[in-house]
């Protein structure tokens, strides 16, 4: 099920919660040129996942729920481009697990 | 027989009069485009001539491509500048070329301050209001503007105009919009001063925009430039998801601040992205409504408002006037010059937005046009992707993209 909070998208499946831009995030913040993965493991909502250079503006992405960082999508290191991509498989950010399921029940519909 | 124009276009034909008493004659205005086709050094070349000729009927208020003031303002690596005297020259041959048709021509005035990716090829290094360290497209420093180094920078927009007069141009744009640099001062993603042109409140980081303006209406007081034009183009809402660089209200109150030191003469909406012209404000009050309206009804009829972004065709240019004064096109322009005189013949049905080879030589399109600013017309869509991509393969365009390198 796919849901968003804070211009994300955040889609469950089985229990792994992957983050995604929202169109109007990508609109607000223009064609991303750098990203820098936070190292933490352990996420609160709120707290930054990735530091990102656009053509915009530079900004920290809040993670819209707590949780537990399982995955990074490290092909943005190379091609930070692709979190302009309109496809969810290619701009997606970082993958949770252990996330409070009420917490994501009570975001937003897609 | 002489056709007419079709009545659901028709108030896009009533003329309209700026606050100085100059009278246009429909409600279009030519935006501003970075055809790229100056020389290295920012000369106006002949092909900027011969696009702006093909273009004199396309709308009595027209704007040029960013023109950088400094060397360190430079955005596009093939755009003009009016950084010194001997720019006048070509920038004149350009404001002839523009008027001959009648239209008033406008020259904008830039300084892309962190964004002069240009400067930032030559420099190293890159000026915006407060410092930071960047990695993309490579590692570099944004300076902080010194106090010193602004007062430079409110001198060299004035000394613009100066020349902008002495070139026979009607008026001068000041962007506020995009990410310039007046932009830049004025948000508080951007802006982190500590001193009286910092964030701590609206009039603090409306003093650069003020300053700036302040000195261009001097030049204008002083060279008894009659009915010149001051212009303003600025983007009312600055987003980051939830987050807000600055609201509407704060930014129309940066425009009455600007209204108090100069006569400006229109204010032209501009952003990024898709259907500018629809969007809705994300901030607290008046979220939900259309960003024009809350635009249009703060001025009240004293300075006509221009929405521009995605005015693709002659509905969108209806349905966009409703909720402005004027409404501005650039990339229309590029394939369709006559799409004003052809919506008011009603011959509407002859617009054509489309781009094939046979047409580039008649819409006086250069051979290198556009080069890297394809980007740009992703952003907005307004072209169709075939057309983009028709510009892309004739265009020599290079892998260097804009923002895509450089942030």
């Amino acid at each position: 099920m796919k849901k968003r909070g804070d211009y994300l998208f955040v889609d469950e499946n089985n229990g792994v919660y992957t983050i995604s831009l929202t169109p109007e995030l990508q609109d607000d913040i223009g064609t991303v040129g750098y990203v820098e993965f936070k190292n933490e493991k352990a996420v609160s909502k709120g707290d930054a996942l990735a530091k990102l250079e656009a053509s915009k503006t530079v900004l920290d992405v809040p993670s819209p729920l707590a949780g537990k960082v399982v995955e990074k999508n490290t092909k943005l290191q190379d091609d930070p481009k692709l979190l302009n991509s309109p496809d969810d498989s290619q701009n997606w950010l970082v993958k949770l697990k252990d996330v409070d399921e009420s917490a994501f029940n009570q975001l937003k519909g897609a | 027989m002489a056709q007419t124009t079709t009545t659901k276009y028709a108030p896009l034909f009533m003329p309209i009069t700026l606050p100085n008493g100059i009278k246009l004659a429909n409600r279009f205005s030519l935006n501003p485009i970075t055809l790229n086709a100056s020389t290295s050094e920012g000369y106006i070349s002949d092909a900027d001539v011969a696009y702006a000729k093909r273009r004199v009927n396309s709308a009595p208020l027209q704007v040029t491509t960013a023109a950088y003031i400094e060397e360190y303002a430079q955005l596009f690596e093939y755009g003009p500048s009016v950084r010194d005297d001997t720019y006048i020259k070509g920038l004149s041959r350009l404001a002839t070329a523009m008027k001959s048709g009648g239209a008033k021509a406008i020259l904008q005035l830039t300084h892309a301050g962190r964004f002069a990716r240009i400067s930032l090829k030559d420099f190293g290094v890159v000026y915006g209001p407060s410092g930071m360290h960047l990695n993309s497209p490579v590692k570099h420093d944004v300076l902080a503007m010194s106090k010193r180094k602004i007062k430079h920078v409110v001198s060299q927009y004035a000394n613009a105009t100066r020349r902008a007069i002495k070139a026979g141009f009607d008026g001068v744009e000041i962007s506020n919009a995009q990410r310039l640099l007046p932009q830049q001062f004025f948000s508080k993603f951007s802006n982190q001063r500590t001193d009286e042109y910092g964030p701590q409140s609206i009039e603090n980081r409306a003093r650069f925009g003020v300053e700036v303006m302040q000195a261009v209406q001097k030049v204008v007081d002083d060279e008894h430039a009659e009915n010149f034009i001051i212009g303003f183009r600025g983007t009312p809402e600055e987003t980051r998801g939830s987050e807000i660089g600055y609201s509407v209200d704060e930014f129309n109150q940066y425009f009455d601040r600007l209204l108090n030191v100069a006569d400006v003469q229109y204010f032209a909406i501009a952003s990024w992205g898709h259907n500018i012209f629809r969007e809705t404000v994300r901030s607290d009050k008046h979220k939900g409504e259309l960003i024009n309206d809350v635009v249009l009804r703060h001025m009240r009829g004293r300075v006509p408002v221009i929405a521009t972004g995605g005015i693709n065709s002659a509905d969108k240019a209806v349905e966009a006037s409703e909720h402005a004064d004027m409404v501005g096109a650039s990339s229309m322009f590029i394939t369709e010059p006559d799409f004003v005189s052809k919506l008011k013949a009603g011959r509407e049905d002859d617009i054509d937005l489309t781009l094939t080879k046979e047409k580039w030589a008649d819409l006086a399109i250069p051979a290198n046009a556009f080069k890297d600013i394809v980007e740009f017309m992703d952003f907005g869509g307004s072209l169709s992707k075939k057309t983009r991509d028709e510009i892309r393969s004739e265009t020599n365009q290079s892998d260097v993209d804009y923002f895509n390198k450089y942030q």
